[in-house]
């Protein structure tokens, strides 16, 4: 190839170049740039309903968390436990946990003369 | 001896004026005289005030003549009293001889009411008066004044510790024939009866009719820790008392540890059985209590008729200063609470429990308890900046309201 050749060449390279960057090409460039997608981003956020629902529970005595006003305070009173809470009922200040001294004693009244939940029957 | 000389020895004794029985001084001529009337279950209390009101003087000094009764047969006499300033209305006044305790010695002595019958000024009633069946009168004033403790009883030789409510609702609401052991024998059950304020708290709580015949009846508190005490079977021997009267007398007979309805445990009206705190009374554990009320007359505006008698009903509520005493050091030793050193309240006999209020004295109670005092872990002050926030100096000890 001769010089001439090269230079014409290179010449109609550089023409095609500069066809390339003409000015309705420059926009179409930048549209084809990264899209930040709006819609996925919040909804791959922290979910707020879930939050709610997941919080503290509000009837501890049924779900076992803590406590938010004094009716509901404190473990529920089941037999050989304790009330560790504010008591509110004449059960609740029966069963209120203590260091005192208690006594033990197996029940000595007949069976027959009690309900089957252990109340008395009329006299 | 012939009849003559038998007429001559008798003539000459009349002529000295013997007649073979001692008549005590008539209760009327005693300083300032204060018929009280009502429980018996409270008398030792009445027994270290009175002597201190007796030695005072002036307008302070009062002789308290006490005539015991049991609550409700007092609270129904003063209802029966419409003429309270005048002749006695039928069954309305007391007869008979009377305790009143001297000055200074606090011994008891005898005096003799008026023959023609003598008006009740206050009643001790350890029940309110809507208790007290068939009492209609509307000018009586009930104010409570201090909780008496009461508890089941034994004998010293019982091995028995602690009676259930169910227990106890069998025993003496069906006797012998529920077959509640060891408790088999109605011969060795001590009751006392339909008028008295012990057997009335005792029944509402354990929720038979307060009349149950059930048992031996015991004449009053000290008949009955008497009886119990000295019961021929001691297992099967069962009785109950106010624990004023019962703490003095621990060497005879044994508290039992109580379990009321829907309770989980039993427990001893103190932390322990050799303490006198309390405790398990005072915070609420512990439910076989009542208020000590004073019951009086009033006139139509609502004010007292007697005014000694609310004298002596603000003294025993700690409103008014005792002369020459303390009156809340003096129930601290003598096995009641006064209503400071409360942690629950009620508002009926046998009623629900609440919370209390008001100002408390429950460590300087503590500090006192029992004849021989008490101990306690609260902070000592001298003001409330002394305590931790929140807290009140009372009576020179750190209290949380």
């Amino acid at each position: 190839m001769t010089n001439s050749t090269k230079i014409t060449l290179a010449l109609g390279l550089l023409s095609i170049l500069a066809a390339c960057g003409s000015d309705g090409d420059d926009d179409k460039v930048k549209d084809a740039g990264p899209i930040i997608p709006i819609i996925p981003i919040a909804d791959s956020g922290v979910p707020v309903t879930p939050l709610t629902d997941s919080g503290t529970p509000v009837t501890p005595t049924t779900d076992g968390g803590t406590p938010v006003t004094p009716t509901d305070s404190g473990a529920p009173v089941t037999p050989g436990d304790c009330f560790n809470g504010v008591p509110v009922k004449t059960e609740d200040f029966l069963n209120r946990c203590t260091t005192a001294a208690t006594a033990t004693k197996t029940l000595a009244v007949p069976a027959a003369l009690l309900n089957a939940d252990g109340t008395v029957k009329p006299l | 001896m012939s009849k003559t000389s038998r007429f001559g020895t008798a003539l000459c004794l009349s002529a000295i004026g013997w007649t073979g029985v001692a008549h005590a001084a008539p209760c009327a001529s005693l300083p300032n005289p204060l018929v009280v009337s009502g429980s018996t279950a409270v008398q030792p209390l009445v027994a270290k005030v009175a002597p201190l009101l007796a030695a005072a003087t002036g307008a302070d000094q009062l002789t308290v003549i006490f005539k015991g009764s049991g609550s409700c047969s007092g609270v129904t006499a003063l209802g029966l009293d419409t003429t309270p300033t005048g002749a006695c209305a039928p069954g309305g006044c007391v007869t008979g001889n009377a305790t009143y305790y001297e000055a200074g010695t606090g011994t008891a002595q005898m005096c003799e009411l008026d023959a023609a019958g003598t008006h009740i000024d206050l009643i001790l009633s350890d029940v309110y008066k809507d208790s007290c069946e068939g009492v209609t009168n509307t000018k009586l004033r009930n104010e409570p004044l201090l909780v008496i403790p009461f508890a089941f009883i034994v004998p010293k030789a019982s091995t028995q510790e602690a009676i259930d409510a169910r227990e106890a609702y069998y025993v003496f609401g069906k006797g012998m024939s529920a077959g509640v052991t060891p408790w088999l024998n109605e011969a060795s059950l001590f009751r006392r009866n339909n008028g008295s304020g012990t057997q009335v708290t005792i029944y509402k709580n354990i929720r038979i009719p307060v009349g149950s015949p059930i048992g031996v009846e015991a004449s009053g508190t000290g008949d009955m820790i008497t009886k119990v005490a000295s019961a021929a079977n001691a297992e099967q021997a069962l009785g109950f008392a106010g624990l004023d009267a019962v703490d003095s007398k621990r060497a005879m007979v044994d508290i039992l540890a109580y379990r009321h309805w829907g309770q989980t445990k039993f427990y001893w009206p103190d932390s322990s059985t050799t303490s006198f705190d309390k405790k398990n009374v005072r915070d609420g554990h512990y439910p076989l209590w009542g208020y000590e009320h004073a019951v009086t007359l009033v006139d139509d505006a609502g004010a007292p008729i007697k005014p000694n008698a609310k004298k002596f009903a603000d003294i025993l509520a700690g409103k008014v200063a005792l002369p020459g005493g303390n009156v809340l050091l003096l129930e601290s030793q003598a096995g009641v609470v006064p209503l400071c050193a409360m942690d629950v309240a009620r508002t009926a006999d046998a009623g629900d429990l609440s919370a209390a209020t008001g100002e408390a004295c429950g460590c300087f109670f503590e500090k006192n308890a029992g004849a021989a005092g008490g101990a306690t872990t609260c902070t000592a002050c001298t003001a409330d900046t002394m305590c931790t926030t929140g807290q009140h100096c009372r009576n020179g000890y750190c209290e949380a309201r």
